[in-house]
């Protein structure tokens, strides 16, 4: 490449690198210096150093106080309660979701890419069909998803409800029992139910991680299945020996997604949130956002959350990470 | 792999509840919205509508600038997707033709720039727009599109052009093209899957984007779709059969954009996803 050719090609990443630094590197650097300080709304120009005084009060318990009853939750036994209960409040509604969303909508999206790789007519179509909601997953499909979900009007409480009718000669019959008064969910207005909903909601979203996974199951040697075959393997045996081990890094990769996307989720959690649940669906970047940008607007110690988060994140991602890098080791060690 | 009879048609019943699951809230929606305000709130709820009001449409538009809303997520979406598309497949381009000292480093921070989670930016992000005078104004959120575009499209026209050979280029240069004639002329009409796909993507991304404007803008007048379907919500959401018909409106656009060049993207997804793994990552061809 001629000179003029190197000069063009800073020209061409020149774009990309200076919004890397504005917008990434810059941030970066200075939202950890933030979070070493007391930064807070009117006075962010004057803000002082107070080391690890954010962190210290963001995940310190009081020994000194008494455990109440909202408290710190079953992880942290023993007295005392923490500087600051929502942190931790915040923090394990962010996991407990993450642990229900990302098992559904994984299971969910394999399952789905396995059933439209089959050769049927019609299947092309279908396969819109699911990717067409994974585009539309903003604030609009979360305002009907509260709509649907309500608990009197909605359509999923009418369908529950017309099982159980339909389901109530039956019972009656062979065991007796009648379905009349059996509860339907309370959805979004229980702290119970609210993270169940979410997973619903979420998993009309799956077509994204279905697109990966059909490009990979595209991409498995169609051999492989045939001589497991021939070798008189089963269905189920090729699915499980043959096609998840060479599906692996996109699982992997479907699986790291998923997860911190569930982890940083906001938007749902800011559209959907209700009194009735009882906190049930603050979120950690919830709370982040109050922290910041609601009175008394702490700066410093939202970044000192941001940093959290993220660390926490990290270590829902390292088994993903392990287990996309013992594929690698096994393939180098040798076939 | 040939199906047994059971097979195939169990695989068409589950197909059809898929469908009917992923359509579902449309359908609520667009029933819904037709529906007079006493009929959103019968019980039991049905998809029956008995008497349609096409003009709830029309009142959801009249209590809210509707149409102010989503004139502006056009406005917001289709300027940063054109900055995105431009810039990132600049970046590609070079990372996956030019040989240069520091390319390792660029595709590095491709990388990072991916891996960076997004909540530790929000603060310092804020600070620096409140600095730079651009709170209230869309600069925070098209001015970051216009350099650089997402480190995944970047990865996505390398990837892209990794894969394309680069015969064309070479006889345009040949015949005495620059480099950046090369690139416009040259290769970005032939990344057309490419461009159909990071552009969509990106309309999409940012017509949905939430959190950014929700920090950035402080005038109701110039609220994208999100937001003002949010403030919708909050002040009308009594008023379920609007809000349906409003929340269609929100959708509607995007539903006909996909509808329009839903070839073009399914062939550039499928290119793109299936490049993803294609020749090594970050090593020199």
């Amino acid at each position: 490449m001629s000179l003029q050719g190197r000069g063009a090609a800073w020209g061409f990443v020149a774009p990309f690198i200076v919004g890397f630094a504005a917008w990434c590197a810059g941030p970066l650097a200075a939202s950890l210096f933030l979070s070493l300080t007391d930064a807070s709304g009117a006075s962010a120009r004057r803000a002082e150093y107070v080391g690890l005084a954010n962190y210290r009060a963001a995940l310190g318990v009081d020994r000194t106080a008494r455990a109440d009853a909202a408290g710190p939750g079953p992880w942290l036994a023993g007295d005392g309660r923490p500087t600051d209960p929502l942190v931790y409040r915040s923090l394990g509604n962010s996991l407990a979701y993450t642990a229900m969303t990302v098992p559904v909508t994984l299971a969910g999206s394999l399952a789905l890419a396995l059933l439209l790789m089959q050769r049927v007519r019609g299947f092309s179509i279908v396969r819109t069909i699911v990717y067409l909601p994974h585009l539309l997953g903003g604030v609009a499909s979360l305002v009907i998803w509260s709509w649907l979900l309500n608990p009197r009007f909605g359509g999923i409480n009418a369908a529950i409800r017309a099982v159980y009718a339909a389901a109530d000669p039956l019972l009656r019959a062979t065991l007796g029992v009648t379905t009349e008064g059996w509860p339907v969910p309370e959805w979004l207005f229980s702290p119970t139910w609210c993270k169940p909903a979410l997973v619903l909601i979420r998993a009309g979203t799956v077509g994204g991680s279905v697109l990966i996974l059909m490009a990979a199951l595209q991409r498995v040697p169609p051999e492989l299945g045939e001589a497991a075959a021939l070798d008189g393997a089963g269905a189920w045996t090729r699915l499980r020996r043959v096609t998840l081990p060479q599906l692996r890094p996109a699982l992997v990769f479907v699986g790291l997604i998923e997860t911190v996307f569930a982890m940083q989720a906001f938007t749902e959690s800011y559209v959907l949130s209700h009194r009735s649940q009882q906190d049930g669906l603050l979120f950690a970047a919830t709370y982040l956002y109050r922290t910041a940008f609601e009175s008394p607007h702490r700066l410093g110690y939202a970044a000192a959350l941001g940093w959290i988060l993220a660390g926490v994140t990290g270590v829902m991602i390292a088994p993903w990470l392990a287990w996309g890098r013992r594929r690698a080791a096994f393939e180098e060690g040798g076939t | 792999m040939r199906l047994s009879r059971g097979m195939h048609v169990t695989s068409v019943a589950v197909a059809v509840g898929v469908c009917a699951w992923m359509l579902l809230p449309m359908l609520w929606a667009a029933t819904s919205a037709l529906k007079p305000l006493e009929e959103t709130y019968a019980f039991p709820p049905t998809f029956r509508v008995e008497s349609p009001q096409p003009g709830n449409f029309v009142e959801a538009f009249r209590r809210l600038p509707m149409a102010r809303f989503l004139l502006n997520s056009t406005w917001i979406a289709g300027v940063s997707a054109i900055g995105a598309v431009l810039t990132s497949a600049m970046a590609g381009y070079a990372l996956a033709r030019f040989e240069f000292r520091g390319r390792r480093i660029v595709g590095a921070c491709v990388l990072a720039a991916l891996l960076v989670p997004s909540q530790i930016l929000i603060v310092p992000r804020f600070l620096q727009f409140e600095w730079l005078g651009w709170l209230g104004t869309y600069k925070p959120l098209i001015v970051p599109a216009w350099l650089g575009g997402g480190a995944f499209n970047v990865l996505l026209f390398r990837q892209f052009f990794v894969a394309t050979p680069r015969e064309a280029e070479d006889a345009a240069r040949l015949d005495g093209a620059g480099p950046w004639t090369v690139f416009l002329r040259v290769a970005l009409p032939s990344a057309r899957p490419a461009v159909v796909t990071a552009g969509f993507l990106s309309f999409v991304f940012h017509w949905q984007e939430f959190l950014d404007p929700l920090l950035y803008l402080t005038d109701f007048k110039t609220f994208p779709v999100s937001l003002g379907l949010r403030m919708f919500q909050t002040l009308a959401g009594t008023w379920a059969n609007l809000l349906m018909a409003a929340s269609v409106a929100a959708m509607l656009p995007l539903v006909l954009l996909f509808l329009a060049i839903e070839r073009d993207l399914m062939r550039g997804l499928g290119v793109l996803t299936s490049a993803r793994r294609g020749r090594g990552t970050c090593d020199p061809d």
